[in-house]
């Protein structure tokens, strides 16, 4: 099997136990949904500047959605233990790595594609532009990266639903302060710098996924 | 097999203590009666010569971290875990100051104990990755697994020092820019820059007094819990080996009466 | 507050930190070397 089928494998695996169980994604999307209704009454959302606010409102619900499904999914499978027979599997841990964190993505960016045109439709914001795809792709590869690594660490831990969130804000903090600037400045259509913005998101995707890569097999090995 | 606990008697340790002794006593008579008063700060201005050197041991501290983090991954030899966590810990002391410190001098300077800038955010997150250093190693049972996930914070904490810098940096000036005053300008008169130097020097030898002292503390901690461990091992032992005596002994009696 | 208060507060408060900090070393040593004592005790009863 070729690296690239194997990671297949995975996702596939988790896929499936997601369509069969609906465990993740339909908690992840109500919450996210209800995280931006609430942030209506919080800020206002409804006057010019509601374009800062509404990205903030937006990455802040997909943040914590993220941190309820990536908490979650590893729970479920060491309920089940699964993982355990994961690692059993004779494959590179880095390819488990790669696998977890793009069945990661998929779920998340599935809550995403929901969101997105109830957000606009709310808040009357221009959501449909490729750009803000980018964006939101670049911010979640980010945010999963970390997060599969430490909702693994965090999983092993007396404390789980606290060590995740502890351990990811503080060292995520680069990939929300670009993927916010970064959706800011697309959905108020000023695109003059907005590439720096997501030159600088791809190359804190890049550090961050490198690292995590590099030491998830310290993580797992037992 | 009896754990050891050689606390302050080394040769290195007494030598930290005078050298730092010595050297802060210098320093703080530099920093008040030596070097001019600032002539647009006013007193407050000394701050600085605490404030800049406990900054400098804070990033000291977490470089060692990280170093102490990637060989423990490497060797798994766990003199190298109790250098890192040590570290960590008189880092996380000397942070927090920092921040304390940095604060109590901007509020008569800037006007505000806090300014969103580069340096004070990506101080502050500092602090709080290392916060999460010590929650994580305190909620894993497992000594072994504790460390090699703190190594992995300590490795990962580090790196992103230099990333939520400049990330911060870039939001600030994308944003509306703070009416900062920078102190001082580049033009420090010299005995205010030997008394910055005496200072960096006494906490220097402060920092690696604290490190050390703390490095004996947490070896004797480790020798202690290997040591409960193989007493309680060995008590487990015997008592397995009674019952199988007695369960024989019970035998032969029985055999002996039939 | 005036400009040396502050100057004050901060040195006051960082040294509060340092011998706060070096007291809970010192104990923690203190104890750990009682312990090791008291196992060494036990151990070897004759030494004493």
């Amino acid at each position: 099997m070729r690296n690239v089928d194997k990671i297949l494998a995975i996702v596939w695996k988790d896929l499936l136990t997601e369509v069969r169980s609906r465990e993740l994604v339909i908690g992840m999307l109500v919450f996210s949904m209800l995280t931006i209704v609430t942030f209506n009454f919080a800020f206002d959302l409804t006057g010019v500047e509601r374009a800062p606010s509404g990205a903030g409102a937006l990455w802040v619900a997909f943040i914590f959605a993220s941190l309820l499904g990536l908490g979650r999914a590893v729970a479920l499978e060491r309920d089940k233990g699964s993982f355990d027979g994961l690692l059993l599997v004779p494959v590179d841990r880095g390819m488990i790595y790669l696998g977890k964190l793009l069945g990661n993505v998929i779920f998340i960016t599935a809550v995403q594609l929901v969101t997105i045109p109830v957000f606009g439709a709310l808040f009357d914001l221009p959501v449909y532009q490729p750009m803000l795809f980018v964006v939101l792709f670049l911010g979640t590869l980010g945010i999963a990266g970390l997060g599969t690594l430490f909702s693994i660490m965090a999983a092993s831990t007396r404390a789980r639903e606290v060590m995740l969130p502890v351990l990811l804000f503080p060292v995520a903090l680069p990939v929300v302060i670009s993927t916010v600037r970064a959706t800011t400045l697309v959905l108020t259509d000023r695109t003059e710098s907005l590439m720096q913005w997501v030159n600088l998101l791809a190359a804190f995707d890049a550090i961050f996924l490198t690292i995590a890569f590099l030491v998830f097999d310290r993580v797992v090995e037992d | 097999m009896s754990p050891g606990g050689r606390f302050g008697g080394s040769l290195t340790g007494i030598g930290l203590a005078i050298g730092t002794g010595v050297t802060m006593i210098v320093a703080l008579y530099m920093m008040f009666l030596y070097a001019p008063q600032d002539s647009m700060q006013g007193p407050v201005q000394r701050v600085f010569y605490l404030h800049l050197p406990m900054a400098w041991i804070a990033y000291l501290a977490f470089f060692i971290v990280f170093v102490a983090s990637i060989a423990y991954l490497v060797k798994r030899n766990r003199r190298w875990d109790q250098i890192a966590r040590s570290s960590a810990e008189v880092g996380l002391v000397f942070t927090t100051l920092v921040i304390i410190t940095g604060s109590l001098w901007g509020r008569p300077i800037w006007g505000t104990f806090w300014e969103w800038d580069a340096r004070l955010t990506t101080t502050l997150i500092l602090w709080f990755i290392y916060l999460g250093y010590f929650m994580i190693r305190a909620y894993i049972s497992d000594q072994e697994r504790a460390m090699r996930y703190a190594a992995v914070v300590g490795i990962i904490g580090f790196i992103d020092v230099p990333i939520i810098h400049m990330s911060v940096r870039w939001w600030r000036t994308l944003h509306p820019e703070p009416i900062v005053t920078q102190s001082g300008g580049p033009a420090m008169p010299d005995s205010m820059i030997y008394t910055l130097s005496v200072s960096m020097l006494a906490f220097t030898l402060f920092f690696f007094y604290l490190v050390y002292q703390k490095m004996l503390i947490e070896q004797a901690k480790d020798e202690l819990a290997d040591y409960s461990l193989a007493m309680a091992d060995a008590e487990a032992d015997a008592r397995t080996n009674q019952a199988i005596q007695q369960h024989a002994d019970e035998k032969s009696t029985k055999g002996v009466t039939a | 507050m005036d400009n040396e208060t502050y100057l004050f507060l901060a040195f006051g408060i960082s040294w509060l930190v340092f011998a706060v900090y070096l007291w809970s070393i010192n104990s923690q040593a203190q104890s750990l070397t009682e312990e090791v004592k008291a196992i060494k005790v036990e151990e070897h009863p004759e030494d004493r």
